[in-house]
């Protein structure tokens, strides 16, 4: 067993140390420690066991979490999904493709408005990351005092404006008026871009009104809200052309930001609004004209020789000032040529051949007139 | 029927099976008790840590793996690990070695005593030894283990132990001449 070689001296200790005799475990002593040994591998099995339960137990509980968790990362990411078809599917039906839109414009309304010879409304939209500009343009045409209230079928849907509106400049306006002799039954827009569901969208709309309720009034079916004490709408009636620049609000209506009453007077460039009336009161640089407050500058000669009673015409634009909006002006002129002092009314003229209407008390008398031959009706 | 190897014993432990475990107790009860025996002064304290040592046994049976660890390596290895702890905990020097007073065949009671006393002398040498030498010795020449063996037990290279076997054996030899010399000394002033 032991082949190290080792010298006789070497030899002789390790015999020595194999001599000596060896010592044998007491049984009694033996089968003690075979029965501690054995109880004690009977805890440790049992534990052992215990533990590989728990063990199990835990991996199962993980797994079931990581399932848990797996599944609802998948329902998010599967809704996200969802949701952002829904998107797009938005996008598809706001977009205004490259396809031609037709807006077929039928005659559905007869309105005494004589000045209407054409109305454009164009639909113009923009992908840009900028305000997204919409016009619509329709044209209709139409002869004599016969105006032809387009019924305009556009399949506009525009999602809500999600950042601040932008008044569109005046000159954009695409709006022509010009007479043709030859009406058109049906009109078409074409669409140059596509909505962007993202920027807000400002719509302009130019074109008669064909209903008003309250402070909601209509042009082409689109309903458009003004602010309920907006003074224009004392201004403005049926058939009255207007320019329209708002946005689409939450229900769809289309919130005025500005109107302009396009009807009566050719507008001087710069000026939205044109209003008649008598002055009502003086304050300083601010005359009251058929209840609608006019600021004028500082330094216009005509506040020197302005008085109550005179009938002026203002064009100009609307402003907010504080709580109230008055009209700033960009150009006054006194009308002396029509009054009805009696009865605190004055003619306002269409611009058409004399052709006008009687405003009373800054309202609509609903009086047609002949101004020359004194031929009219009242209403 | 043929008798299950010790790797098989092993595995059937390692699952629960309390007859494997006694039948490895079996196999390696006595050289554990002889070799710890061997090392400590007293019987008592040579049970309780052959106690120990299949305690241990049976609580790391699950974790052993066979890694270049023969299973008896193993337990001589836990086996010296408690010894130098019980050396530790009670820091005692020699203690009286433990003889077996009737191994001998010698009929004659002077022959008797004096192989008993160079038995005697012998275990003080060997145990008069540093820790390693000792445990060398035990383990080579006592309980034959080859040096493979008990390089896995003592953490050292075969190499190494060849040439720490040879300084044990002269460290051996010088302490046995010095009891020699002493249990003389001891006899000339007893005349």
């Amino acid at each position: 067993m032991i082949n190290d070689p080792f010298n006789p001296e070497e030899q002789n200790l390790i015999q020595q140390i194999q001599g000596i005799p060896r010592l044998q475990i007491d049984p009694t002593a033996r089968d003690a420690i075979r029965q501690r040994m054995l109880s004690e591998f009977r805890m440790v099995t049992q534990a052992a066991t215990a533990s590989a339960a728990a063990r199990a137990q835990v991996v199962r509980l993980a797994i079931a979490a990581a399932v848990a968790v797996t599944v609802t990362v998948i329902v998010v990411i599967v809704l996200v999904i969802l949701q952002s078809r829904n998107q797009n599917t938005d996008e598809i039906s706001t977009s205004i493709t490259t396809t031609p839109i037709t807006l077929s414009v039928t005659p559905q309304q007869t309105t005494t408005s004589p000045l209407l010879a054409s109305q454009t409304a164009t639909l113009i939209t923009s992908p840009s990351p900028s305000p997204t500009i919409v016009t619509v343009t329709v044209s209709a045409s139409e002869t004599g005092t016969h105006t032809s209230m387009p019924e305009t079928s556009v399949p506009l849907v525009i999602p809500g404006p999600s950042a601040t509106a932008e008044s569109l400049p005046t000159s954009s306006s695409q709006s022509t008026a010009s007479e043709t002799s030859t009406p058109t039954a049906t009109h078409s827009a074409t669409p140059s871009a596509t909505a962007s569901p993202v920027a807000p969208n400002i719509i302009v709309i130019e074109g008669p009104i064909t209903n008003i309720v309250n402070h909601v009034i209509t042009v082409y079916d689109f309903a458009i809200e003004l602010e309920p004490d907006h003074p224009i709408l004392t201004l403005i009636e049926i058939g009255d052309i207007v320019s329209i620049e708002g946005m689409v609000g939450s229900e769809g209506t289309v919130v005025a930001t500005v109107i302009s009453n396009l009807s009566d007077t050719p507008l001087v460039s710069g000026a939205t609004v044109s209003l008649d009336g008598p002055v009502e009161s003086i304050n300083g640089s601010i005359i009251v004209v058929n209840g609608i407050a006019v600021q004028l500058a500082e330094n216009d000669p005509l506040l020197q020789t302005v008085q109550i009673g005179q009938f002026v015409r203002v064009q100009g634009n609307f402003q907010g000032r504080g709580t109230t909006i008055v009209l700033v002006v960009v150009t006054i002129v006194v009308n002396t040529t029509v009054t009805d002092s009696e009865n605190s009314c004055y003619w306002k003229e269409s611009g058409m051949s004399g052709m006008g209407k009687w405003k009373c008390d800054g309202k609509d008398k609903e009086k047609w007139k002949d101004k020359e031959t004194g031929m009219g009706k009242n209403k | 029927m043929q008798q299950p190897t010790e790797q098989e014993l092993i595995a059937r432990a390692q699952r629960g099976d309390e007859q494997a475990v006694s039948l490895l107790y079996e196999t390696h009860i006595d050289s554990i008790f002889e070799y710890i025996s061997y090392r400590v002064g007293s019987r008592s304290t040579a049970e309780d840590l052959t106690s120990e040592v299949f305690l241990r046994m049976v609580r790391g049976m699950g974790r052993y793996q066979d890694h270049g660890m023969p299973f008896r390596a193993w337990l001589f290895r836990i086996a010296a690990n408690l010894i130098i702890d019980h050396y530790r905990a009670h820091k005692k020097g020699l203690d009286a070695p433990l003889l077996d007073n009737h191994a001998t065949s010698d009929t004659d009671p002077l022959d008797r005593v004096a192989k008993h006393e160079d038995q005697l002398r012998m275990r003080l040498a060997v145990r008069a030894l540093p820790e390693e030498y000792q445990n060398l010795l035990v383990l080579r020449f006592v309980e034959n283990l080859p040096h493979t063996e008990i390089a896995k037990i003592m953490n050292k290279s075969a190499e190494s132990l060849r040439s720490m076997q040879y300084r044990a054996l002269k460290a051996l030899a010088e302490q046995f001449e010095t009891f020699n010399k002493k249990r003389k000394t001891g006899l000339e002033g007893n005349q």
